[in-house]
């Protein structure tokens, strides 16, 4: 008989539950408190050990799981998982749609030449900043459109395991009836633009909204040219990401990983990822306006 | 083994909202009780789109959709599951659904505990077991899997794990076989609002919640003087990098969202007149649907196996509490 273990390892449930992420630097793992910012030092990092720090990040994440439903849990946004994590609203009534934030789930992710990080975890780390990130413009604020939730949306975010299963990912998003699906990843290859895309043949108006509005909202704000496309393109082949059946589906190439200047910009060394404390609340800006800003 | 009256009665509770205080909208992320003095709570009636099955916005309604919801992928993996073994092959139920989501609903029907747990894999566990049988097949057979699961070749699963790119040409992927059996014959409960999407948009769109020069307040302004008279004038500041705290301070904010939040019954209601024999069929084909769960021993059981195994191990430790941002 399988062990009671529905989510292995994971954190998940915990968050939607009781909302409280939680670190010490007693916690296994390698993060350092500063108050209310978190800042994950280099146990990710690839150039270091990287499998034995996963094992320490893949424990840290099943004592996570043991923590239960009303007690305070362990982020999973730094760290590669096989678990989702989902949100409600907060500060004002669920505005009636469901955003599924898609991470990466390349099985060669920490080897695709991403200057000693992972390209599966730039885009959950994101996505976590995007849902629920107190921060805009490099400060903690408590206005109501630093984030997806603070403005309504209930929001789930995916797994970013190193297992292909972006199947898997697409299949929770048609189940829990997501309206918006957004695919977020990084670049490789040395470019220097934003890419947002659809699907070259099934694009809808409500697609190509979306992916103005990202161009339009994340795109000057992130280094390099926005530009807008679709897959089967010169810009990539057949994505099989943009393919939910949620209204609006865009996939988002952010930065390039392996562009100095772009990786700079996302945040390096000991400060790494530190772009989420600036920007990801435009992902929000940019949904609100496609869908009009709806409010309950 | 689980009972299941109490079940039916908290079922009921949540159908009549009841349960509404302590339900969906309480539990939210990471800072929800630093923000609960800020709640921009909504007045006045639901919409009569709220009555709509897969349409719900309210704490109540939101929950019943994903209630239904959970327990229509539970079915399509009970569907999918026989398919597979129609076809000669195990398959273990995945339950593709945010699994924070379904816990929290474990959670709100308090379901008893089990005695034992009755089955094999949950969730990700399942996921990994089905990897793991699949690629232990012979060729053939490997390829007789993935054609009965998803009528794709295994060759062509193996590229698209492995690259993230659909086999050229092919518009959509893994649709088919006993998947796509299990979707034709639960097409679900959001299959209704996808079909309505713009008019669904257009209704709960807010425009901004502008209140235009109904805002005399001299303080609603960016730290340019820009007026603050919509969301849309909130974001575009925060965009230029303007400080708009002082407009924050004075609830500038909340007046715009009051005005956003009065838009959306009155457009509902019109989407609903508008289109009431399509809306009210679906309607009354999820009619009984919440008693219909609240009788299915096989999902409650699911169920309360999961959220048992979680709150048990939950007894085993501790950790420090520091709040993360």
């Amino acid at each position: 008989m399988q062990r009671n273990v529905w989510f292995t390892p994971g954190t998940q449930m915990q968050s939607r539950a009781c909302n409280v992420f939680n670190y010490s630097t007693s916690d296994i793992g390698g993060f350092v408190n500063t108050g209310k910012e978190i800042t994950p030092v280099a146990f990710i990092r690839q150039s270091y050990s990287t499998r034995l720090w996963h094992v320490f990040a893949d424990l840290k994440a099943y004592l996570a799981l043991l923590v239960g439903l009303s007690v305070p849990v362990l982020a999973t946004h730094t760290v590669i998982t096989p678990n989702d994590i989902s949100y409600d609203e907060r500060g004002q009534g669920f505005n009636g749609f469901r955003v599924y934030l898609s991470s990466p789930t390349h099985t060669n992710s920490g080897g695709r030449g991403e200057l000693g990080w992972e390209e599966n975890i730039n885009g959950r780390h994101w996505g976590y900043y995007a849902a629920i990130g107190n921060y805009v413009d490099g400060f903690i604020s408590s206005s109501q459109y630093r984030s997806l939730t603070s403005r309504g949306y209930k929001v789930t975010l995916s797994q970013n395991d190193r297992n292909g299963d972006f199947i898997g990912n697409r299949n929770r998003s048609d189940n829990w009836g997501a309206d918006v699906h957004l695919v977020t990843h990084s670049n490789a290859a040395g470019g220097n633009y934003f890419l947002a895309m659809v699907d070259d043949a099934t694009n809808t108006a409500s697609d190509l909204t979306l992916r103005a509005e990202l161009a339009a909202r994340v795109g000057p704000a992130v280094p390099g040219t926005e530009i807008e496309s679709t897959d089967n393109s010169p810009f990539t082949g057949n994505l099989g990401e943009l393919r939910a059946v949620a209204p609006y589906n865009v996939y988002v190439e952010l930065f390039f990983h392996d562009t100095q200047s772009h990786v700079d910009w996302f945040g390096s060394g000991d400060d790494w990822g530190r772009s989420v404390k600036n920007d990801p609340w435009r992902y929000g800006w940019a949904i609100d306006r496609t869908l009009g800003y709806p409010r309950s | 083994m689980i009972t299941t009256a109490p079940t039916v009665s908290l079922l009921a509770l949540l159908l009549s909202g009841l349960c509404v205080a302590n339900a969906v909208s309480d539990s939210s992320n990471t800072d929800a009780s630093a923000e609960q003095g800020s709640v921009v709570a909504a007045d006045g009636p639901e919409s009569d789109l709220e009555a709509v099955h897969g349409f719900g916005v309210a704490p109540q309604n939101a929950l019943r959709d994903d209630t239904i919801a959970l327990w229509e992928a539970f079915k399509r993996d009970q569907v999918q599951q026989a398919c597979m073994a129609q076809a000669g092959f195990k398959y273990q139920p995945e339950l593709a659904f945010p699994s924070g989501v379904a816990v929290e609903i474990a959670d709100k029907l308090k379901l008893s505990a089990p005695q034992a747990a009755s089955l094999d894999f949950y969730g990700s566990a399942a996921t990994v077991e089905n990897r793991r049988y699949s690629d232990a097949l012979p060729v053939p057979q490997r390829d007789g899997y993935f054609q009965a699961l998803y009528g794709e070749s295994a060759s062509d699963m193996d590229l698209v794990r492995s690259t993230g790119q659909l086999p050229a040409g092919r518009a959509d992927f893994a649709r088919g076989g006993c998947y796509g059996k299990a979707w034709k014959a639960i097409p679900g409960i959001y299959n209704l609002k996808r079909e309505f999407v713009e008019a669904v948009r257009a209704a709960r769109s807010s425009n901004g919640g502008n209140t235009g020069s109904a805002v005399p307040n001299p303080t609603c302004v960016a730290e340019s003087g820009a007026a603050l008279n919509s969301l849309q004038d909130f974001d575009a500041a925060l965009g230029r990098g303007e400080d708009i705290s002082q407009a924050i301070e004075a609830g500038c904010d909340k007046q715009v969202i009051k005005v956003a939040q009065r838009a959306r019954i009155a457009r509902e209601n019109q989407v609903f007149v508008t289109n009431r024999v399509v809306l009210n069929a679906h309607r009354a084909a999820y009619k009984d649907v919440m008693q219909t769960i609240a009788r299915d021993r096989a999902f409650l059981e699911y169920l309360a196996v999961v959220a048992d195994g979680i709150k048990r191990d939950a007894r085993n430790i501790e950790l420090q509490d520091h709040q993360h941002d």
